[in-house]
């Protein structure tokens, strides 16, 4: 490792890469044929449902379940007393911050104490879930009241309920000197700050606050458990990560991780918040003790207040330049809700306030706030989108004040191949001037803007993503055909896309390929569908099982010319004797005398790949303000991305405009109410409203492609930026609109009209 | 709790089912019926996830109930296609990448079944606020809205 | 059997962290695998086992980069003297 090498060139001719076939399961998808979570019937099965605490904060005193139990089909009925003691506390799982199983478990079910409004304290398996139902209204629990703490700032004072006495945060998260309560910190700094900003020529100092919103998948939580022998258990379940399930459930159930399998049905949305266990372990416990299968699936309102949101956040912004523009210090305070336990996405939102800038004085301290109310998940890049808020909003206010233009400002700064990154690496190969280049040039930024009260509005984001490790098989048939199976759930199509790369690598046409997600028995350990990794790191995993191939196939064709692979060369479905070219064969013709040749041709691979290419979006959006209303509307909105290489350009298109129109919602709209007793007033899609059709105009997109030196064809994920620039570009365009500068999200109509009402008072 | 017997047509077909009568026909349909392709996404009416033509009329088949459905006529996705083959909204939705997971995919496709037959040249408008009732998360509607237009145009044509 | 040479490295000390080493961004370090650095860190400076290994691996929440490239690869030899950083763990959703 690290011997000084030369990276192969990146591909740059394709035959199957960049185009857009018509994917596999598009059928099944449009004539209502996909089987997703809910649509598994297994005879006998039983219908799941929990009871959930009304209380955020409280010791729970007893639990009495007679009634419930003696209710005609009720089953079985469970508290957290009866779950199995976990063989594992602590597992390494790669989502950013702590991973502490005994936290995962006590958030599926509580054991001594409820630390939010719907945390499941109990579940009833019966007949049919109208029964279930019943059930759960009939079980008496005792509750003592405990203080609740229910923001970031009554959290962190001195004198705050602890909700932990006894936690361990990750290696970067340890209370500080100052012995917060609830807080793990993650500090960063390097240069000298305080003595920078004296130099300064100019400084602006901004405080801002976002709201906690859900990922609001369509499909809510749900799973099946059924016990296909004493000790062997089968799930199926719609998750973005079977293999992580399977690792929950070991764990939670003391199972070994053969007696466990996991089947990931086609999932209907996850973004993040299907990457770990709610309900499996109380469906398999249910389903051991009543002997039957048993289906739980969450109703909207247990989604939303039972599962992860991401959080409500503070943070505190001071940022500093000179007369030409040139950043030269940055501080950030940031308070990120961490929900009932810890682990939030405190780093990564920290780590990307910032980075694609070249600042050389800078402090990052951030904090992880445990307080009643869930816990949080990530969401489709995970607190960059609440920290980009907050960080271009002020690089804006401080273009301002020194009269720069704010995208001349972004160029001057940004972060180049090369320089140093704040986490102190140098940065790998990034288009960050193409792309804010490519937003002036751009015919959306260049077009003119009419009317009262309408303004245009430009952010710029950034965002990691993750390598981690998958699995491939491959398996030639004997017509020429190819069976391809990975490890990886298919969110919106990677199945196709990795088909494609596969096509593309072994020169073949797409139409041979036939694409298959495996089951965690059927194919090699494989990370989570997130993190943006599934193109990027499972493709590469995809290619390395069809060098494999290929290489299996040279020797193959050497046997009919009775030569070694060595002698054979290979290129786009033909093999040829490299000392008689005449002497050719096809792929089919090779596969169809495997027989002949040493039996069946398969080939797997697992990578754990290390280049991983990061992310840069930017937008353009142009709005018109409702100033008697508050009203924002979107007239017109671009989305720019560097993907490296678009396998698909129509599914990258349609991360774009995904991610975009969720960042819309989140900017404008969406909020998560809780009152002063800590209950949440807006459980349902009526309430919590996620943007419609009608919401929101056509999102043009700019496809950019700076390769990524990691992946042989130039592959960056593509899944998660779009979400991040959003709020901001909506905040410098209602700025531009009608002068006011808003420092919270979202958005909202209310928000607006105190805005521009203080804005009245003061002038 | 007794069950009503209930004689309803769906998808042209005449069939026949015991249900309570709390049961919604959303209930029916995927539990009774097996006709899992209409989905359920919250069960209160609010994201469009489980339309289906009811006698006529688009609904939200959670907020129907079972019983409800005796002498009636329901339309489902698995109604939409022939066997001649795809009708031309789901061929379009293939085409233009309307859909990525899928899960709301039915529910729009029987919504703009509707519209087409009530407006079939319908402006972008017009698209967007018939489809207001049903909820995307992953595609941010772009490309439903641009299906629907490519559906709509091969319609006119045929 | 000549020995093979071990190698010295620049290792980055985290903020949170620069308590253990007496307040030093950086260290230099021996050792032929990262795994081999920290343990040897931790004997120059006691505490940085216990915060960034966890039976053998890198502790939740942490993970590794070697001249800036991020890594799993613990065990595998190291060719060369390298800058070391441990960074907190980026997943996504």
């Amino acid at each position: 490792m690290n011997a000084p090498t030369t990276p192969p060139p990146v591909r740059t001719e394709f035959d199957v890469v960049g185009t857009t076939p018509i994917r596999q399961d598009g059928f099944e998808k449009v004539t209502g044929a996909a089987r997703f979570g809910d649509d598994i019937h297994l005879p006998g099965m039983l219908h799941g449902k929990m009871l959930r605490s009304p209380h955020p904060h409280a010791r729970i005193v007893s639990i009495d379940t007679s009634k419930a139990e003696a209710l005609k089909g009720v089953r079985t009925v469970i508290t957290g007393a009866d779950m199995p003691t976990l063989s594992a506390t602590v597992v390494a799982a790669g989502e950013g911050g702590e991973v502490n199983m005994q936290d995962i478990a006590d958030n599926c079910i509580a054991r001594d104490k409820v630390f939010y409004d719907g945390h499941v304290v109990a579940a009833v398996a019966a007949d049919n879930p109208h029964i279930a139902e019943a059930a759960c209204a009939l079980i008496e629990v005792e509750y003592e009241l405990l203080t609740p703490v229910l923001n970031v700032h009554d959290a962190v004072a001195d004198g705050a309920p602890v909700l932990h006495e006894d936690y361990t945060p990750g290696a970067f998260l340890f209370p500080t000197q100052k012995a917060l309560p609830n807080a793990g910190r993650l500090f960063m700094e390097h240069g000298d700050v305080d003595a920078t900003f004296e130099q300064c020529d100019f400084v602006v100092e901004r405080e801002f606050t976002t709201k906690a919103v859900h990922q609001g998948y369509i499909e809510p939580h749900v799973t099946t458990a059924v016990w296909t022998s004493e000790d062997t258990l089968t799930i199926h379940t719609s998750t973005q990560g079977a293999f992580a399930i399977r690792d929950f459930m070991a764990s939670f159930m003391n199972m070994s991780l053969s007696k466990i399998k996991v089947v990931p049905l086609e999932i209907g949305g996850g973004f993040g918040g299907k990457d770990v266990v709610y309900i499996d372990s109380l469906a398999a416990v249910m389903a051991k003790r009543t002997g039957r299968p048993v289906k739980i699936f969450m109703s909207r309102s247990e989604v939303l207040r039972g599962t992860g949101p991401s959080p409500e956040t503070y943070i505190k912004v001071k940022l500093g330049c000179n007369k030409e523009g040139q950043l030269l210090a940055a501080d950030l305070y940031l308070l990120f809700e961490a929900g009932a336990y810890p682990g939030g996405p405190i780093a990564p939102g920290t780590m990307c306030a910032l980075t694609r800038y070249n600042i050389p004085n800078v402090r990052l301290d951030g904090y992880d706030v445990f307080l009643n109310k869930p816990k949080m998940k990530p969401y489709r890049a995970p607190g960059a989108t609440q920290a980009n808020f907050a960080a271009e909003s002020a690089l804006v206010d401080l273009a301002e004040a020194a009269g720069i233009d704010p995208i001349d400002m972004r160029l001057t700064n940004a972060l180049k191949p090369g320089d140093m990154m704040p986490m102190g690496f140098p940065c790998p190969p990034l288009g960050s001037i193409e792309m804010l280049n490519a937003i002036k040039n751009h015919p959306h930024y260049k077009a003119p803007l009419e009317g009262e009260n309408r303004g245009r509005g430009v952010s710029y984001a950034f965002w990691f993503g993750a390598g981690l490790g998958s699995s491939a098989e491959i398996r030639c048939n004997s017509d020429g055909t190819i069976n391809l199976t990975t490890g990886s759930a298919d969110l919106s199509g990677t199945r196709t896309t990795l088909g494609m790369q596969a096509a593309e690598e072994l020169g073949v046409d797409f139409a041979l390929i036939s694409t298959n997600v495996g089951d965690t028995d059927s194919v090699g350990y494989t990370f989570q569908s997130v993190g943006s990794r599934t193109t990027f790191a499972t493709g590469i995993a995809v290619i390395s099982a069809c060098n494999k191939l290929i290489a299996e196939m040279k020797k193959r064709d050497g046997m009919e010319w009775v030569v070694e692979a060595a002698d054979v060369d290979y290129a786009k479905g033909v093999f040829t004797l490299k000392s008689d070219p005449s002497k050719t064969q096809a792929f089919a013709e090779v596969c169809a005398k495997a027989d002949h040749t040493g039996g069946p041709i398969i080939a797997d691979a697992s990578e754990f790949p290390e280049g991983v290419g990061f992310q840069i979006a930017a937008n353009i959006v142009d709005v018109e303000v409702d100033v008697e209303t508050g009203k924002v509307e979107i007239l017109r909105f671009s989305a720019l991305q560097d993907v490296g290489k678009a396998v698909h350009p129509d599914f990258v298109e349609g991360q774009m405009q995904g991610g975009s129109v969720q960042g819309i919602g989140w900017a404008l709209n969406e909020e998560y109410f809780y009152d002063d007793k800590g209950t949440l007033r807006n459980p349902t899609l009526l309430d919590y409203r996620m943007p419609t059709s009608l919401d929101v105009p056509n999102i043009d997109c700019t496809i950019l492609e700076t390769p990524n030196p990691g992946h042989p064809y130039g592959i960056r994920g593509v899944g998660e930026v779009p979400i991040v620039p959003p709020p901001a570009a909506i905040r410098d365009a209602i700025k531009n609109a009608i002068g006011v500068s808003l420092t919270d999200l979202p958005m909202k109509p209310g928000n607006v009209l105190k805005a521009i009402w203080e804005q009245k008072g003061k002038a | 709790m007794s069950k009503t017997h209930v004689t309803t047509t769906v998808n042209g077909d005449e069939v026949e089912f015991l249900v309570e009568p709390r049961q919604s026909l959303l209930e029916v349909l995927r539990d009774e019926l097996q006709l899992t392709g209409t989905k359920e996404g919250c069960n209160d009416g609010n994201c469009g996830a489980c339309s289906v033509v009811f006698d006529g009329t688009l609904v939200a088949s959670c907020c129907v109930l079972g019983v409800e459905a005796e002498g009636k006529e329901v339309e489902t996705i698995e109604g939409m296609a022939s066997p001649e083959g795809l009708h031309p909204l789901q061929q379009a939705f293939l085409e233009e990448t309307g859909m990525q997971c899928g899960i709301c995919t039915p529910g729009f496709l029987i919504s703009s079944k509707e519209l087409l037959k009530a407006k079939p040249n319908p402006s972008e408008e017009e698209i967007r606020f018939w489809l207001a009732n049903n909820l995307c998360r992953c595609t941010g509607y772009d490309k439903i809205v641009k299906a629907v237009q490519k559906a709509a145009a091969v319609m006119e044509e045929a | 059997m000549a020995e093979k040479q071990l190698l010295v490295h620049r290792v980055n000390i985290p903020g949170t962290m620069r308590h253990l080493s007496n307040g030093a961004e950086w260290v230099e370090v021996e050792g032929n695998s990262v795994r081999q650095i920290v343990r040897n860190l931790d004997q120059l400076h006691p505490g940085f086992l216990e915060k960034l290994m966890a039976d053998g691996r890198m502790a939740p929440g942490v993970a590794v980069a070697v001249d800036g490239v991020v890594t799993n690869a613990l065990l595998v030899p190291l060719e060369q003297p390298c800058e070391l950083f441990f960074i907190p763990a980026i997943g996504g959703g």
